[in-house]
C-alpha cells in the first residue's frame, strides 16, 4: 500500500507523467472492477452491461463541466439549472444518477438469472449508447470534451498526481467500506443468495431487495469510477459504454478474483499495463491476452489474486514447519 | 381440541392431466405431528410446495394461524413462521455449518439491511447456531464445509436448518430419505425432541418411524386423501392396508 503512495514521485522520474496518468486509470477502472465484483463475484450475477454505469457517471460529470465551462445551463425549462465544475457536485451526481439507472434497470433485470441477466443486462446497456451516439447536443458519438478539470477545494486539480491521489484515496475507501459490507449481515444475505437461492428464500429472505440493493451500489460505483474517469481523460464519449468495455470491466474482475474485492483491482492493473505494453510490440496484443486469461481462470482458483494469496500462504506454512 | 395453527382448504393442484393434490383439506393442530404417507408420486412434495408457496395452486386456500398466506410468496411465508426442509437436500454447500446455520438464525433476526458489522463475529447470531448445533447432534462441526459432511450429518443439518428459523410450524420432506438404520434412528430420536414444541409434518417412507412418531397420519393416493387418523386407526384401515401398506408390504 505503501508503494501505492510512492508511486507518483517514482514513476515522476523513471517515465514523466503518462506513468502517473496510467495508474491513475488503473485506479479508476479498478473502482468499477471491484464494484462489479459485488454483483458477480459475491452475487453470483454475471453482468455485461456495466460500462453504462461508468459512462452515465462521465457524462453527468461532462455535462455539467461543459455547461459551466460555456457559461450555458444543463436545463433552463421547467427549472434553471447552471453547469458546475465543482467535483463535491459533480461526483455525487454521477453517482446518483448511475445508481438512479441501476434501480430502474435492476427492477427489470433482477427478474432473471444466468444467461438471460447476461443478455438483458447488455441490451440496456446497448440501448444507452445509441441513445448517447443518437444525441446531436452532447456531441453525438464524438462525445465531449471537457475544458477544465473539476474543482475540489483547497487542490490543484490540473494536476495529475493530485487526480492519482483523489482515486487512491477512493479506491481504498471503497475497499475498506466494500470489504465491511460483504462481511456484514448484508452480505451474507448475498452470498447465501449466491450460494442457493431456494434455500435463501425458504430460510425467509426476500432476497430479490437484497441484490437490487447490492446492484445499486455497485452501478453507483461505477458512476463514481466514470465521473473520476471522465475528470482523467478530460474526455466523455458514447464509447465508454460500449459493450466491450463491459467486458473488459468483466475481464478485469475474473483475471483478478472475483469475490476477493481487491482482485479486480489486480485484474485491472494486469489488463490496462498489458495492454499498454503489449501494444508497444504488437497491435493483436489481444493474441497474448486472451491465452493468459485463460490460463488464469482454468488453473487459478480465484484469478491472481488467489494465485498471489496461494503462494504467500504457502511460504507461511513453509515457515511454521521449519520451527 | 386446540385450533387450528396450519389448514388447506379444497387445495387443488394439477400438473398437465395428472392431479398431484385435488381437493385436499388438511389440518394441523399446535404441538402435533402429523405424518403425510403414500405411494410414490402420491402428491406429498407437491402438498409441501405448496404449503411453502414454492408452487400456486390452482385453487384452494392455506391459512396459517387463521390468517390467509395463500398469496404471500416463499420469504413471506417463512418469516411468519412456516420452515420447511427439502427431500433433496439443499445447504450452502461453499459455507462452514456454523455459517450455514448463523444465515438462518439471521432471518428471523430482524433487517439484514445492515452493512457494517462482522457478521462472523456477531454473538447474537453465532450462539443461537451452535445452540441448534448442539441440539441437532452437529458439535463440534461448526467449522466443517458443508459440502463435505456425511450425508447423515447432511441430514441433520438440512433440519436443524429449518429449526434455526425458530419456525411455528415444521414442515419436514423426506428427512431421512437415503440413511442407514443407524442415522434413521437417530434422526428420529431428534425429531422426537422436538415434538410437542411444534406442529410437525412429516412426509417419510420409513414407516416404523412414521408409526412412532406420528400422532396423526393423513394417507394420500394420487393427490386425494383418501384416510387420516391416528396410527392405529390407518394401520387398521382396510383401504390404506390395500393401496399402500399392503403393496409395500407384498414388496417386502
Amino acid at each position: 500500500m505503501a508503494l501505492l503512495f510512492l508511486l507518483p514521485p517514482v514513476a515522476t522520474r523513471l517515465g514523466g507523467d503518462y506513468l502517473v496518468s496510467l495508474a491513475g486509470r488503473i485506479l479508476i477502472y479498478g473502482l468499477a472492477a471491484a464494484g462489479l465484483d459485488l454483483i458477480v463475484g459475491y452475487g453470483g450475477m454475471v453482468s455485461l452491461g456495466h460500462a453504462a454505469f461508468v459512462g452515465i457517471g462521465a457524462y453527468a460529470v461532462g455535462i455539467f463541466s461543459y455547461a459551466a465551462a460555456e457559461s450555458t445551463t444543463v436545463l433552463s425549462w421547467p427549472l434553471t439549472i447552471p453547469g458546475t465544475e465543482n467535483a463535491l457536485f459533480t461526483l455525487p451526481l454521477a453517482m446518483g444518477l448511475a445508481a438512479l439507472f441501476g434501480l430502474v434497470t435492476g427492477i427489470i433485470c433482477l427478474r432473471t438469472r444466468g444467461m438471460y441477466f447476461i443478455m438483458i443486462t447488455l441490451a440496456f446497456a446497448q440501448m444507452l449508447f445509441y441513445f448517447f451516439v443518437s444525441l446531436e447536443i452532447f456531441g453525438g458519438s464524438d462525445g465531449i470534451v471537457l475544458i477544465n478539470r473539476n474543482r475540489l477545494p483547497g487542490i490543484d486539480q490540473e494536476s495529475d498526481t493530485t487526480l492519482y491521489y483523489v482515486c487512491l484515496v477512493i479506491l481504498l475507501l471503497f475497499l475498506f467500506l466494500g470489504g465491511r459490507v460483504v462481511r456484514s449481515r448484508f452480505g451474507r444475505v448475498i452470498i447465501a443468495g449466491r450460494e442457493n437461492e431456494i434455500r435463501a428464500q425458504a430460510l425467509g429472505f426476500a432476497i430479490h431487495r437484497y441484490r437490487l440493493v447490492c446492484y445499486v451500489i455497485a452501478a453507483a460505483t461505477a458512476g463514481l469510477s466514470g465521473g473520476l474517469l471522465a475528470n482523467h481523460t478530460g474526455y466523455v464519449s458514447p464509447d465508454l459504454m460500449h459493450w466491450s468495455r463491459s467486458g473488459e470491466i468483466l475481464v478485469m474482475v475474473l483475471l483478478g478474483g472475483m469475490g476477493t474485492l481487491v482482485g479486480p483491482v489486480i485484474g485491472a492493473a494486469a489488463l490496462l499495463l498489458m495492454e499498454e505494453f503489449l501494444a508497444m510490440f504488437t497491435e493483436h496484443w489481444m493474441v497474448i491476452l486472451g491465452p493468459v486469461l485463460l490460463a488464469v481462470v482454468l488453473f487459478g482458483n480465484q484469478g491472481l489474486y488467489g494465485l498471489w494469496k496461494g503462494i504467500t500462504e504457502k511460504d507461511e506454512r513453509g515457515d511454521t514447519d521449519d520451527t | 381440541m386446540n385450533e387450528a395453527i396450519l389448514t388447506t382448504h379444497n387445495l387443488c393442484k394439477r400438473f398437465g392431466a395428472v392431479p398431484a393434490c385435488s381437493h385436499l383439506s388438511l389440518t394441523l393442530t399446535p404441538g402435533e405431528l402429523h405424518a403425510l404417507i403414500g405411494p410414490n408420486g402420491a402428491g406429498k412434495t407437491t402438498v409441501l410446495n405448496l404449503l411453502s408457496g414454492f408452487i400456486t395452486p390452482d385453487s384452494g386456500s392455506i391459512f396459517l394461524a387463521g390468517r390467509d398466506i395463500s398469496a404471500i410468496p416463499v420469504h413471506g411465508r417463512a418469516a411468519l413462521g412456516l420452515a420447511r426442509s427439502f427431500q433433496l437436500i439443499s445447504l450452502f454447500d461453499r459455507l462452514s455449518v456454523e455459517e450455514n446455520l448463523a444465515i438462518a438464525v439471521q432471518a428471523r433476526s430482524g433487517t439484514s439491511f445492515r452493512f457494517l458489522g462482522d457478521a462472523a463475529a456477531d454473538r447474537r447470531l453465532r450462539e443461537p447456531a451452535r445452540r441448534v448445533m448442539a441440539r441437532m447432534g452437529l458439535k463440534g462441526c461448526g467449522r466443517v464445509i458443508t459440502g463435505s459432511l456425511s450425508h447423515g450429518q447432511r441430514r441433520q443439518l438440512e433440519v436443524a436448518m429449518a429449526l434455526a428459523i425458530k419456525p411455528r410450524v415444521l414442515l419436514l420432506d423426506e428427512p431421512m430419505a437415503g440413511l442407514g438404520a443407524g442415522g434413521s434412528q437417530r434422526l428420529q430420536e431428534l425429531i422426537s425432541t422436538l415434538k410437542g414444541r411444534l406442529s410437525i409434518l412429516l412426509i417419510e417412507h420409513d414407516m416404523t418411524a412414521v408409526f412412532s412418531l406420528a400422532d396423526r397420519i393423513t394417507v394420500l393416493v394420487r393427490g386425494e386423501a383418501i384416510a387420516a387418523g391416528t396410527p392405529d386407526e390407518i394401520r387398521r384401515n382396510p383401504e390404506v392396508q390395500r393401496v399402500y401398506l399392503g403393496e409395500e408390504a407384498a414388496a417386502c
